[in-house]
């Protein structure tokens, strides 16, 4: 993960400081993204991407549905831990692929168009996607195990 | 009163207390019979000690009743104790740890899952005629290290069906099934052949 300092600091000291300006730094005010924006990008970008059957792993996604039933997150939040500096960002992503699609090809599509979505919605650089795929989605599987309990 | 407590183990003619004892308790011989015989002070003490012990040995015989709740613990220890040692393998009470097979790239790392691998592994033999996983579909185990994996496969074998042909068979599907959806390098497939089915094998 690249670290970038927490530290909110305005336009002008970073100016004087000769350093580069975040391109959300104006000349008069800043635009500050929410942690929870980048978040939510992240988890739409990876969404679009064939192949991803849904993000978090097993466990994420049981209580996911749980938080979502209760209204208190938005489905696109599970899996998805995001990493916010002043002018760069780096994503940890969890997904469930589709059985029969290349894991590392489906990872490498969710990583192109999270990082393009993420610089072209907010500006901010995107160091890294790391992508983690702890489980697939075989249809019928679920069924079948269904069925044997029964 | 200051006492000695040398004196008081001592008697009156000399002789020690301690070796009296034993003689009364443990049924002895007297370590100086002679002496015993004609002293009335080991007489009295001998006397004294064969009352007292008499005592002892009644308390001793009287059958002691313990309570009902005493019993029912005392008949779980002899039946833990009756019992043979049952053995704990360790995966039954630890969370199973997640390995992670990496496979980097210029802009992070993708990480699958050594259970990923594990249920391609299982895909690929269902595909297959006249084998399936012998056991539980998590009796198949991977071990990934980098971007490389190792599979160990059990296997049930239809009956009639020659073993060497078939391993070679399910070997090729499980390498090809792996590399082609994981992007990793299979080093072996290590196939252990446990049950028959079909046949007389039922």
């Amino acid at each position: 993960m690249a670290e970038e300092p927490r530290r909110r600091r305005t336009t002008s000291e970073a100016v004087t400081a000769g350093e580069e300006v975040s391109p959300l730094a104006a000349e008069r005010g800043a635009t500050r993204i929410a942690d929870a924006v980048v978040t939510k990008v992240a988890g739409i970008a990876a969404h679009e991407v064939p192949g991803v059957y849904a993000l978090g792993g097993g466990a994420a996604r049981a209580v996911g549905t749980v938080t979502q039933a209760v209204g208190m997150s938005a489905r696109a939040a599970q899996g998805v831990a995001v990493e916010v500096g002043e002018r760069e960002a780096a994503v940890d992503l969890t997904i469930v692929v589709d059985y029969g699609e290349s894991i590392p090809r489906v990872a490498q599509e969710v990583r192109e168009n999270v990082i393009r979505r993420i610089e072209g919605i907010t500006g901010l650089s995107v160091t890294e996607v790391n992508v983690t795929v702890d489980d697939l989605y075989v249809p019928g599987e679920e069924e079948e195990a269904v069925a044997r309990v029964e | 009163m200051a006492v000695n407590r040398e004196d008081e183990r001592r008697l009156a003619c000399g002789r020690e207390l301690l070796p009296l004892v034993d003689q009364v308790a443990e049924a002895l011989p007297p370590v100086e019979p002679e002496h015993q015989r004609t002293c009335p002070h080991c007489q009295a003490a001998l006397g004294e000690l064969e009352d007292l012990w008499r005592q002892v040995r009644a308390l001793a015989r009287e059958e002691i009743v313990a309570p009902d709740r005493m019993r029912y613990v005392i008949r779980r220890i002899h039946e833990g104790l009756a019992a043979p040692p049952r053995e704990v393998r360790l995966e039954e009470v630890l969370p199973r740890l997640v390995q992670h097979a990496m496979l980097e790239t210029d802009r992070g790392t993708t990480r699958i899952a050594d259970s990923v691998v594990a249920r391609i592994v299982g895909q690929a033999v269902r595909g297959l005629r006249g084998v399936h996983l012998a056991g539980r579909p998590s009796a198949v185990s991977v071990a990934v290290s980098g971007g490389r994996v190792t599979i160990r496969l059990p296997l049930a074998l239809r009956y009639g069906l020659g073993l060497a042909e078939t391993s070679t068979a399910v070997r090729a599907s499980v390498i090809e099934r792996v590399e082609v959806l994981t992007g990793l390098v299979v080093d072996a497939v290590d196939i252990s052949v446990e049950d028959v089915f079909g046949g007389d094998a039922g």
